[in-house]
């Protein structure tokens, strides 16, 4: 009850004619990032860091924090229409949103995931009005054990994501997690697989990567088949999603926002953990499931639902422990800082109209980004209708600059040439590219996680199962992995009888 | 007699064997640690020992499973686009955005035999008035319009 | 074709001009940051960079170059044309850290023109609220009864956090495990979780979790007790000789930039800092600001590389 109040509270905070404008003023600013590939919601906030000193801090967080989870929003824009995910989180949405795009249905898979992102942020901002202490304390309970046995089922569970050979999908994982290794070991210092560049010794990058084997492929691709570069252009389709649709995804919706609201809360790449998870929970469980991969609606619902509700619930930490789970959560904080606040348990009984405020403005702010992501389907859909010949280079453009924008380096650029021919390499040999992905991205945090939970623990290696969150990871790590053999040896037998 | 069935899992397979081969060449100069402190050498060269054995076994099935052979590589398309990126990289260093957006789309447009020259053209106008302006103007992002004077 | 005609003569007429401290800045003025945005480096960068642009009317453009090392950014900041439109933001570990650890360098001291210290960031020394550790003596005790078996966390390999923690040892005849997060987030949440017993930490980063009650700071590691915490000791004042440490930031422009345009830029800069609503931001994020001249700034700079070497070499800090 006291909650309740609390939100009322929040409302009037959020609800005066200021805090609505910088909301909005963020919610906007956050889609065009978003969309955009390459500039994320980091360099965004940074670079409005300095107006937000003349503001009071409810306003500065809220606009902030509008910017935020409208990135998160607008990031499945490109992931669906011309295949270039620009963020990690919307790497699964690309599996099955851009597959719906091909099929004349880039309308309803941008309507399913504007309306499940609105859904989850709206159910995720509940979790943190409700659980924000209680959640925290989970979060602190992830230690380097337990990280590490959620890395392990994280990575083999990545084998889910494969629509063919699955033996092929565990090579690209560890193909996934050698490139991941490039540049400086937390734990030692060295830098590894350097070739004496500096501008290797922080590792590959992201962008460059997933523009690489995503945007660039796709495009090559489309180019070698005459018949395949006009496939969009006359079935635009319907706009918006039907209700059969809605029907069809509600339950993925709501499963990926439970997915992304619990991954959200822990910091370092939970967030977009919950993505991935949400994809293959959901193609675990489809019946049928054949049409996974192959422009399924719910392959779009739920990690978009998962990524918006781990957007929201990843203010818990810092709202409540002054812990950043990210990036964008670290600015955040600075621009706390400067106002004065620091942030920690305290906020939320020493200035409760900033934290109540805040989490009421998310609901605001979503509502927003609905309204104005909405009518902006029609006009994306119109985008499809532009000859391939003349869309094709603008894509180059927009992965060239998106990957210089994030770090100025041309280096990076050089590295998305290399890294496309690679991808290209790995395409014609039907080796699939979201398993090396999440081999990227997860890999290296299991080595570091791993190294440290045995400096800690003195070379005991029994810390993964004596610690019982670890452990559950462990054996359900385990449980899939045979989940995921069982049905392939099933298979293998099935052709050897055949033949 | 031997014969690949599936050329496909098979370069694949020596693929996958290559990339491990060179991870583990380059990591034999890293430590490997002892189990309290794990080197930087041993995490990398334990994935790469999987990767090595994996590609060994797509390699050896695809002389017992038949599958799709590899489709041929059309050249245009790919050297084009990685020629256009690579260009863009080198043109944005020394010229600006819009020489290197101008280059990237004039070379990139080559890749497609449908493409037409004066919608190029005006492509390229688009092209850098958009990126100029969203990225530059709107977005005030640190990039260099024009060459070093 | 006139209008563009006059544009292209007046750029010219504007290129003929030698650069006139009088009219400096007449285009924006670009800081690099060798670090990702949201450290101190950065904020610092664009606290006052708004003022400068408050000041001068002409943009002030914060750009992060992060990257090996601060190699990417200070390597371009020593490169730069030396005209005070690019600047760089460095921090200590820069300047006078990298330099002892790696035999390579795309920069030196002496490719720079110091401008002047800008920020100064306290550490503390933090002990988890759940640790029997309630004092410098107690973990010294502890690190005596069992050599190298209490974990100190720091935010990386060749910070100047993991400086203090060997000097420490150092000086003390202790040994400590050092473990490594991927900046200072991921250790202050490592040590209030309880991950860890210890961890070096940004004052800043650790006085809300002692409010919570999670931690326990048992000095700064500073000669001076920080002016926003003086309860807390120093770990000099509680027998750790010399150890005296703390993240500044400076601001430095390339070699040969006219004298004229670096005093001009130390004049204001100083003058920012010390303005109150300036000071106050600072203050907001645990930070003081330190204005200083270039001379004192060469000096502090020269003095403290000086003696942190000595330690990387002695507790043999390695990158690889």
């Amino acid at each position: 009850m006291e909650t309740l109040g609390n939100l009322a509270f929040g409302l009037g905070v959020a609800l005066s004619w200021q805090n609505l404008i910088y909301c909005f003023v963020g919610c906007f600013l956050g889609t065009l990032v978003g969309v955009l590939p390459g500039i994320g919601p980091v360099a965004t906030v940074a670079m409005l860091l300095p107006f937000t000193f003349g503001l009071g801090p409810a306003p500065a967080l809220i606009m902030l924090a509008g910017i935020y989870y409208g990135a998160q929003y607008g990031g499945s824009t490109t992931a669906i229409l011309v295949n270039i995910p620009g963020e990690s989180s919307s790497v699964v949405t690309t599996l099955d949103g851009h597959q719906m795009a091909r099929r004349g249905r880039a309308g309803p898979a941008l309507g399913i995931a504007a309306i499940g992102s609105f859904i989850a942020g709206c159910i995720a901002t509940l979790v943190v009005a409700f659980f924000a202490p209680p959640l925290a304390e989970l979060a602190l309970k992830f230690g380097p054990a337990e990280y590490f046995s959620l890395m392990v089922f994280g990575l083999i569970a990545a084998v889910v994501l494969a629509r063919g050979s699955v033996i092929k999908a565990i090579a690209m994982v560890c193909f996934g997690i050698l490139l991941g290794l490039v540049g400086t070991d937390v734990n030692s210092g060295t830098i590894r697989f350097g070739f004496g560049q500096p501008e290797l010794t922080d590792g590959i990058g992201f962008v460059a990567l997933a523009m690489a084997f995503f945007g660039i492929t796709d495009v090559v691709a489309n180019l070698e088949h005459k018949d395949r570069t006009d496939v969009y252009g006359d079935r635009l389709g319907r706009v918006l999603p039907s209700w059969e649709d809605m029907r069809v995804s509600f339950w993925s919706i709501m499963r990926g926002t439970a997915l992304g609201s619990i991954l959200g809360i822990l910091p370092g790449g939970g967030a977009l953990l919950a993505s991935f998870a949400a994809y293959m929970f959901e193609k675990k469980i489809a019946k049928p499931p054949r049409t996974f991969g192959e422009g399924d609606i719910r392959g779009v619902a739920a990690p978009e639902s998962a990524n918006n509700a781990g957007a929201q619930t990843s203010f818990i930490p810092m709202l409540t422990l002054g812990i950043p789970s990210n990036p964008t959560m670290a600015l955040m904080i600075g621009a706390l800082m400067i106002q004065g606040i620091a942030p920690g348990p305290q906020v939320m009984t020493e200035r409760p109209e900033l934290f109540w405020g805040l989490v009421a403005s998310m609901w605001i702010g979503n509502l927003m980004l609905l309204v104005l992501n909405l009518p902006l389907i029609g006009l994306w859909v119109q985008l499809l209708a532009v000859p391939y010949r003349l869309l094709y280079p603008a894509i180059f453009v927009f992965c060239c600059i998106g990957v210089f924008t994030v770090d100025a380096k041309i280096f990076d650029i050089y590295m998305l040439a290399s890294l496309s021919a690679v991808a290209y390499v790995l395409f014609k040999l039907d080796c699939e590219p979201a398993p090396l992905i999440l081999g990227f991205i997860l890999g290296p945090m299991m080595e570091e996680q791993m190294r440290r939970a045995m400096m800690i623990n003195f070379g005991d290696v029994t810390i993964f199962l004596s610690r019982p969150i670890s452990a559950c990871f462990l054996i359900a790590a385990v449980a899939m992995m045979l989940l995921i053999a069982i049905p392939s040896l099933r298979a293998k037998r099935e052709v050897a009888m055949q033949e | 007699m031997m014969r690949i069935r599936s050329p496909k899992n098979f370069w694949a397979g020596l693929f996958f064997i290559a990339v491990a081969l060179g991870f583990i060449l380059l990591s034999r100069k890293y430590a490997t640690g002892s189990m309290h402190r794990m080197g930087p050498g041993l995490f990398p060269i334990l994935v790469s020992v999987l990767l090595a054995s994996l590609g060994l076994i797509i390699a050896a099935r695809a002389f017992a499973v038949d599958g799709p052979p590899v489709p041929r590589f059309h050249a245009r398309p790919i050297v084009i686009s990685l020629a256009g990126i690579a260009l863009f990289g080198i043109a944005l260093a020394h010229l600006g955005l819009i020489a290197a957006v101008a280059v990237l789309v004039l070379v990139g447009a080559v890749a497609s035999r449908e493409s037409r020259p004066l919608e190029t053209v005006g492509l390229v106008v688009v092209l850098i008035a958009f990126s100029a302006g969203v990225f530059v103007w709107l977005l005030g992002l640190p990039i260099q319009l024009w060459p070093d004077t | 074709m006139r209008m563009v005609l006059t544009a292209v003569v007046s750029g010219l007429v504007l290129l003929a001009q030698p650069v006139h401290s009088q009219t400096y800045p007449t285009k924006p003025i670009h800081i690099l940051v060798p670090y990702a945005p949201g450290g101190i480096a950065d904020i610092a960068s664009r606290i006052v960079g708004a003022k400068l642009t408050e000041a001068w009317g002409q943009q002030v453009v914060v750009e992060n170059r992060p990257g090996g090392n601060g190699f990417i950014a200070m390597g371009a900041g020593a490169k730069a044309a030396p005209d005070g439109y690019t600047l760089t933001m460095a921090t200590v570990g820069d300047v006078a850290i990298t330099p002892a650890l790696f035999k390579e360098m795309p920069y030196k001291w002496d490719d720079f023109a110091p401008i002047g210290t800008v920020s100064d960031a306290p550490m503390v020394w933090a002990a988890n609220a759940n640790t029997p550790y309630k004092t410098v003596a107690d973990m010294l005790a502890g690190a005596k009864a069992q050599p190298g078996r209490l974990s100190v966390g720091s935010p990386g390999n060749g910070s100047i956090n993991q400086i203090v923690l060997e000097w420490t040892a150092l000086n003390t005849g202790t040994q400590f495990q050092h473990i490594p997060y991927k900046g200072g987030a991921p250790a202050a949440a490592a040590l209030a979780g309880g991950d860890i017993p210890f961890a070096i930490l940004a004052s800043s980063s650790a006085g809300p979790q002692v409010k919570a009650g999670r931690l326990r700071v048992l000095a700064v590691t500073g000669a001076q007790p920080s002016k926003f915490n003086p309860e807390w000791p120093t770990l000099q004042s509680q027998g750790v000789k010399d150890v005296d440490a703390s993240n500044w930031t400076l601001l430095l422009a390339p070699k040969g930039t006219p004298k004229a345009i670096v005093d001009k830029l130390q004049a204001e800069v100083a003058k920012i800092l010390a303005m109150p609503d300036v000071k106050e931001r600072f203050a907001g994020g645990g930070v003081e600001t330190i204005p200083s001249t270039g001379a004192e700034l060469d000096a502090r700079v020269k003095k403290t590389a000086q003696q942190l070497a000595v330690i990387v070499e002695k507790a043999k800090i390695k990158p690889d």
